[in-house]
């Protein structure tokens, strides 16, 4: 088993943990707008400026300021290169704390820049995302979802909803239903217990769990939806364990309340009972899992130990521009956002709002990092692969990838 | 089998409650002898059970003093918080006019301060000292059981006998609970409203800092920790009557296996709802608290 370190292999868990920014976000939500690039807000007429809403705010600030900046690099290189038909791009990020009312400031903020953004880059979080929805849709500037995963941000765009809204990120949906085919083809796991917390992310993807283990006729014991910031799990956890499931699925946003989980699950004695679905596994609880060598497998989008063209070079120009290996996962969110962006800004017949969201319809981009196309469907939904990685304690193997 | 577990699995959930029961009612304890005493609902109770738990982690594991001392130790300085925080907030509350009210702004918007400052200052992460006992478990009548669960419960039933011995036997600790009974007649008979007020937010900070260095090793310390402590709180003080503080210790300890038994036996939703069920369903039936006549009456 190929040693990876699993900081830098859960880009998807990015996208969860900002819920934490939840609990920071009343004194240290900032209005201010971060703008990496050395171009003013107000751009010269050959620029068009492009919109990142983030939390950069609070405990996680540091994961997504990697994210602004792996865009950055795509968007460094696009500008070195010469542009997009002559005109520089400017990308400005701005805080949206992962919640409804910063996330709909951040948006507002953005899209009163002069020039008026062609397209915004975003949110990270559900909450955010959702909250942001109607606001581009009014303005009629498309957004490009990255990491957030709640299935309504699909099924409210394109056909019949929001035309204004793109995923290139799997949906909550997608990413448990690869887990679920990597389950019948490749274990002998026949009963699991479901454990999820009770934030929008947590019960959407709990729904998801039950639908798609029907479907696979693996049989539920429990489904629990934890209040993470409850501290004690042990009652939970006592009866999972004397139910005997084969595997616990584990939908779990970050919060600092999924530390002690883990933490709980390694002390309460499941150690044996593969813990899979979408973990988080990070430098918060690596020392957990080596601990208890808790072990299992999930899904997910960059890891380090992924080998596709298009993952090399993305780690090559990450190390190259002063980025840490530790904040590849977080980098690649950006990175891929920006490079989809791109290659619907070079299809784009105008460079304006319009423009974008055409060519995004029609955009066929690949291949991505994980090696797959990225195509948006009928909901404007991207099908791109998902990779597998199976773990034991802090050794992680990265598996392959799979269709989401 | 009982509903499809064996016996010991119940137990075993019994004793899990028992053991969060324990640090709610130190912690409940606290927060109603304060209520008590200054009249003033602390909504900044989980924030400073989670200074005490930063306090007990910088203690055991940044100065390498271990469990022992740090449980010690920290009741000791989160008292002299409380008896500080009089002199420094409680005090000009107290006499605002609407002290009630602007007490609960107060203590809400400290809440929030502490709560982000930790944040910033510390990460969100939880962390948590090392201990020897940490996976050390027993098994007792078939009920296997953390050995760190156990002591915290045990220090839990040492400090609530020690409070009651103070409460019954010490002039302060008949000042606390007479205070609240009647202030003005307190006062008249020469009780110091400043000592007993001072000695009351020391002890109520105390035993929240006891309850907090107790129970850090197994749940860590982080800068949310107390949210969810201070609503079970705040209604084991609803459910056992404002100011009786016998009433919080055996509504805590009974809330605890409640809880305990409704997550492992149903579910954790079920165990979340558990402390607003029984709060709700107390306050209608009882609106004045479920044993409050009965603790004033001993």
């Amino acid at each position: 088993m190929q040693p990876i370190s699993h900081t830098t292999t859960r880009s998807r868990s990015i996208r969860y943990r900002l819920a934490v920014s939840l609990a920071a976000c009343g004194l240290t939500a900032s209005a201010a707008v971060i703008t990496l690039s050395t171009s003013p807000a107000v751009a010269s007429t050959s620029t068009v400026n492009v919109g990142f809403t983030l939390p950069l705010s609070a405990a996680t600030g540091g994961l997504a300021v990697a994210a602004l900046k792996g865009a950055q690099l795509v968007i460094n290189q696009t500008n070195a290169a010469g542009g997009i038909n002559g005109h520089k791009i400017n990308l400005v990020g701005q805080d949206n704390s992962c919640n409804t009312v910063d996330g709909v400031t951040s948006a507002e903020k953005l899209l009163s820049l002069n020039p008026k953004p062609i397209a915004l880059l975003g949110a990270f979080c559900s909450v955010s995302t959702e909250a942001i929805e109607p606001i581009v849709k009014r303005a009629q500037v498309p957004l490009l979802v990255d990491t957030a995963g709640n299935d309504d941000i699909t099924t409210s765009a394109g056909v019949g909803g929001n035309n204004w809204v793109f995923r290139w990120g799997a949906s909550n949906a997608l990413s448990i239903d690869a887990i679920f085919s990597y389950v019948k083809a490749h274990t002998s796991i026949h009963k699991i217990a479901i454990i999820t917390d009770n934030t929008a992310f947590g019960l959407d993807g709990g729904n998801d769990v039950v639908a798609a283990a029907k479907a696979a006729g693996i049989t539920i014991l429990s489904n629990d939806a934890l209040n993470l910031s409850d501290t004690n799990f042990n009652s939970v956890l006592a009866r999972v364990k004397a139910e005997k499931p084969d595997a616990v699925f584990d939908w779990v946003v970050w919060l600092p309340g999924a530390v002690n989980f883990y933490r709980e699950y390694g002390q309460d004695g499941l150690v044996n009972t593969p813990l899979i679905g979408g973990l988080e596994i990070d430098s918060s609880t690596d020392a957990i899992f080596k601990q208890y060598q808790i072990h299992g497998f999930y899904d997910g989008m960059f890891t380090s130990g992924l080998k596709t063209p298009g993952a090399v070079s993305f780690e090559k120009a990450w190390l190259a521009s002063g980025g840490n290996a530790a904040d590849e996962g977080t980098a690649y969110d950006g990175y891929e956002s920006a490079q989809v962006l791109v290659a619907a800004l070079k299809k784009a017949k105008t460079l304006t709002p319009a423009g974008v969201q055409s060519a995004l319809k029609a955009l066929s981009y690949g291949p991505s990092i994980l090696g797959g196309t990225i195509k948006f469907d009928a909901h404007n939904q991207a099908h791109d692969n998902l990779t597998i990685v199976t773990y034991k304690g802090t050794s992680a193997s990265f598996v392959g990838t799979t269709k989401s | 089998m009982i509903f499809g577990f064996p016996p010991s699995f119940w137990l075993g959930l019994v004793v899990n409650g028992l053991a969060t029961g324990g640090a709610y009612a130190l912690f409940a304890a606290g927060l109603t002898i304060i209520f008590g005493v200054v009249g003033i609902l602390n909504f900044a109770q989980g924030e400073f059970f989670m200074v005490g738990g930063f306090v007990a982690f910088f203690i055991s594991q940044n100065l390498g003093w271990g469990y022992w001392v740090s449980l010690v130790l920290t009741t000791a300085v989160m008292a002299a918080v409380g008896a500080g925080s009089y002199y420094g907030m409680f005090r000009r509350l107290q006499r605002s006019p609407r002290a009630v009210e602007v007490g609960l702004v107060t203590t809400l918007g400290l809440s929030i301060l502490l709560q982000n400052g930790f944040t910033i200052l510390f990460g969100a992460i939880p962390r948590s000292p090392n201990n020897s006992l940490l996976n050390d478990n027993v098994v007792v009548g078939g009920v296997d059981t953390g050995v760190l669960m156990l002591i915290a419960l045990g220090i839990s039933i040492v400090a609530l006998g020690g409070l009651h011995l103070f409460l019954k036997r010490s002039r302060l600790g008949l000042a606390i609970r007479g205070v609240p009974q009647n202030r003005e007649l307190a006062a008249i008979i020469g009780v110091s409203s400043a000592k007993v007020t001072t000695t009351a937010l020391a002890v109520g900070m105390g035993l929240t800092g006891l309850a907090a260095a107790a129970i850090i090793p197994f749940y860590g310390v982080f800068p949310t920790m107390g949210t969810g402590f201070v609503f079970t709180g705040f209604a084991i003080v609803v459910i056992a009557g404002f100011g009786s503080i016998g009433g919080a210790i055996v509504i805590a300890l009974l809330l605890g296996v409640v809880m305990s038994v409704a997550g492992g036996g149903f579910s954790a939703s079920a165990q979340d709802a558990a402390p607003l069920v029984l709060m709700t369903a107390a306050l209608l039936v009882r609106p004045n608290g479920l044993v409050k006549r009965a603790v004033r009456a001993q």
